[in-house]
């Protein structure tokens, strides 16, 4: 946001603020003004920063996207980011994005927000499901009832778009403002904080606010907010039932019927596995880590690739150690990018393509539905199953969604749990593949680590302090996942990883050089072996599990190799897999952490998850050992 | 049912509690009325689906069913409500947990059907779904609409 500021002072921009309700399509309605490739899903909470662009069409705008806010006061950490851009001032123009079929329930924040004397210009998207509803709504009269633009628009085929830039391009004019009639409560309360104010019956929003902010107990809170969002909503209605008509919803719609079906435990758990066979297991697993990766890495890389380019660097470079530091073994050109291309780059990808196709369809709400029991005894509420499914992903992404819970206990707890016990999709691509002729291997490893998942849930749950969590969420509408809107957010998401990871790989490639020239990496490796030894591991996956310091997924490559190449039987690929998903987040999720929770959380975390992962890993193996189970 | 001495209507749990002392109670198709001590003739399920049949019938016929009485029944709260049912929004009990219902649109006088009660609720206000768990979902007072005031 900082740099928003600076760009827009010093080019004298003006600045367009995108605000509204979560899940109406603020991001696509960004996207499709400044054609850039902010994430867009079928499910609140997926915008949790403020990104900016500028646009071809309103070229001498700013536009930034904010997180969806209910209303101006805010519950969750996102809603206090958009929050704090309205109020902040210096906005030249605010759209206000609403869901046009549920224009009744969210005229009030519009209300709101003329009468803070904004620039607004009111956009009902989703016309088009509106309309299928048969409702009807006089945008121009409902312009003139509130004095302001009112732009009717269907994102996702970019009706009404180019109305849109020109009622921001012909200027607003001052903003209207409004006057809301709140009633005696709103008052009463407002005076019995504030005792000696005096600006007589008309109540302003920035005294309800001051009043609010000052209040410590929730129940008065929640009193005096329930009050003044009644007065709203009357207002809302006055002005609605002059303008607009919505018919009852008819019952009994055969496209509900999917609906229902993922809404109820007899169908949904079934369901439930399919995705999961399908989607992750066939599709990420067998042709993402199989077949992609077999045909970018084996075929295309070690065939032709790296002997041309060792070729090239030994002809180039007469040194061997300089030689080492680009091929070879540990080489950049030869190890890091051939990690980050051809064996991390398919896994994410295909990940990243059948979450966009989940979440775009709406499934994700109706899997938090039926998981909130399990995540409730874990201290979380059903609304983290977002986090932790984006966490298969990318467990950096995850920690940073994690903004979306409510709670500061919520956080803390999902923070952890992606800290130590859930694998990223690089990692368990690479688990896959390593355990592929060995389903008993496979499955012991989900026990363990869906094991250590609940038992660091149970303990949490049982010892954060704070208020049990409560689950509410709105299920928006299963709908078809647009191939376009997909494969956008694929790459958009796989740019941001690849941006993310290939420093850091490329990085890891030149420490591990360094390490190996100096001699200290000898040293380290010295250390862990009797850890390693301690697992029944040989010697070469030290080095491994000390490349997963740097990324867990390049530790995994590591592995991923030495099992190749036969170095290690089931049981102690059991034991490696197993560590290495326990194993320390990757570098830039502990970076995030730290952002997010402070070095001391982070630091904490990290010696407890490493502490974890060895301890299960020296048990696993005297386990194996003393059961003689999985050693043929 | 009811008694054929005395006219009372006869629950299965009265009448089992009634046949307490009884040695004879398992397999016994007689059931002893509470009130005048008479024993009647246990109704044939038959019977008591075709009555139950006529009631239904009648119930569509005049519209409503006799305990569907036009008075307002008192406030429930959301999660007793059953699939299906239509309701509005009475209070909030707890106010600390008002805000989540504020910002999902949910205000007294909002009109909800009830679409699912387990594992979490789930109910339909406007054009829109809403899920809750059941503790949060207890905290809400609704006043169930019948069939007539609906």
């Amino acid at each position: 946001m900082s740099r928003a500021d600076d760009t827009a002072s010093a080019t004298q921009l003006r600045r367009l603020v995108i605000c509204g309700p979560p899940n109406v399509g603020k991001s696509l309605l960004f996207n499709c003004l400044t054609g850039r490739n902010a994430t867009v899903s079928n499910y609140p909470g997926t915008t949790v920063t403020v990104s900016s662009g500028r646009s071809a069409q309103l070229p001498e705008f700013l536009i930034s996207d904010t997180p969806g806010a209910y209303s101006l006061q805010p519950i969750s950490e996102e809603e206090h980011i958009a929050r704090e851009i309205l109020i902040g001032g210096g906005l030249d123009v605010v759209v206000h994005v609403v869901d046009a079929k549920n224009l009744r329930r969210m005229l009030p924040m519009t209300l709101e927000l003329l009468e803070r004397r904004l620039p607004v210009v009111l956009v009902l998207n989703m016309m088009d499901e509106a309309r299928r509803y048969r409702v009807s709504i006089d945008t121009e009269r409902l312009g003139q009832l509130l004095g302001v633009p009112v732009v009717a628009t269907v994102a996702t085929t970019g009706e009404g778009l180019t109305d849109l830039c020109c009622v921001v391009r012909d200027g607003l004019g001052d903003p209207p403002g409004m006057v809301i009639a709140y009633g005696r409560e709103v008052r009463e309360a407002v005076e019995r904080h504030n005792p000696d104010r005096r600006g007589g019956p008309v109540v302003r929003g920035e005294e309800i606010d001051a009043a609010l902010a000052a209040m410590n107990d929730p129940a008065e809170r929640g009193a005096l907010e329930l009050a003044a969002r009644l007065d709203r909503q009357a207002l809302a209605d006055r002005i609605l039932a002059q303008c607009a008509v919505f018919p009852p919803v008819s019952d009994g719609v055969i496209g509900q019927l999917l609906n229902r079906a993922t809404m109820n435990m007899w169908t949904a758990i079934p369901i439930a596995a399919l995705v999961m066979y399908f989607g992750i297991y066939k599709f990420v697993g067998g042709f993402g880590a199989g077949t992609l990766v077999d045909l970018i890495e084996t075929d295309l890389y070690e065939k032709y690739l790296t002997p041309l380019l060792t070729d090239w660097v030994t002809r180039l470079i007469p040194s061997r150690v300089w030689q080492d530091l680009f091929v070879h073994d540990y080489g950049v050109l030869t190890l890091g990018l051939r990690y980050a291309l051809a064996l991390i780059l398919p896994i994410v990808g295909t990940f990243f393509l059948m979450f966009s196709i989940l979440e775009d369809s709406g499934y994700l709400p109706r899997l938090a539905l039926l998981l909130d029991r399990v995540f409730k005894k874990l201290g979380l509420n059903g609304r983290a199953v977002i986090p932790i499914v984006i966490g298969f992903g990318c467990g950096t992404m995850a920690t940073m969604v994690t903004r979306i819970l409510e709670t500061k206990r919520e956080r803390v707890i999902a923070t952890l749990l992606l800290g130590f016990a859930i694998p990223c999709s690089a990692q368990i691509g690479v688990v896959m593949a390593m355990t592929a002729a060995n389903p008993q291997v496979f499955l012991s490893w989900l026990v363990i680590v869906a094991g250590v998942f609940l038992i660091m849930g149970l303990l949490a749950a049982r010892h954060m302090p704070g208020e049990p969590p409560a689950f509410y969420l709105e299920m928006p509408p299963l709908r078809l996942p647009r191939l376009g809107n997909v494969l956008s957010k694929t790459y958009s998401r796989m740019h941001w990883y690849f941006l993310e990871i290939l420093p850091l790989f490329l990085a890891a490639s030149v420490i591990i050089w360094l390490g190996h020239v100096t001699g200290t990496f000898g040293v380290l490796i010295g250390w862990l072996e009797p850890l390693v030894r301690a697992m029944g591991l040989p010697q070469e996956t030290a080095s491994a599990l000390l490349f997963g310091f740097f990324r867990r997924d390049y530790g995994a490559a590591g592995l991923f190799e030495l099992q190749r190449d036969g170095a290690l039987d089931p049981r102690q690929t059991l034991v490696s897999v197993l560590v290495i998903t326990l194993f320390l987040p990757c570098i830039a999720q502990f970076f995030v952490m730290k952002k997010e929770r402070g070095w001391k959380f982070a630091s904490l975390t990290l010696a407890a998850i490493f502490a974890t992962a060895t301890v299960v890993g020296v048990c696993a193996n005297y386990v194996l050992m003393m059961t003689g189970w999985l050693s043929r | 049912m009811r008694c054929a001495c005395c006219g009372s209507e006869l629950t299965e749990a009265a009448a089992r509690e009634a046949c307490a002392g009884c040695l004879a109670r398992n397999g016994c198709r007689l059931i002893r009325c509470p009130h005048c001590g008479y024993e009647s003739a246990r109704e044939p399920g038959v019977l008591s689906a075709l009555r139950r049949m006529v009631h239904y019938v009648w119930w569509l016929v005049r519209g409503r069913r006799a305990s569907d009485s036009g008075v307002c029944l008192p406030a429930m709260p959301l999660c007793d409500l059953r699939k299906g049912e239509h309701a509005v929004i009475e209070r909030f009990e707890e106010l600390g947990h008002v805000r989540k219902f504020l910002s999902l649109g949910l205000l007294p006088g909002t009109s909800i059907t009830m679409l699912k009660a387990s594992p979490a609720v789930v109910v339909r206000a406007g054009y829109s779904e809403f899920a809750f768990d059941r503790t949060l979902a207890g905290t809400v007072m609704v006043r169930r609409l019948t069939a007539r005031n609906r």
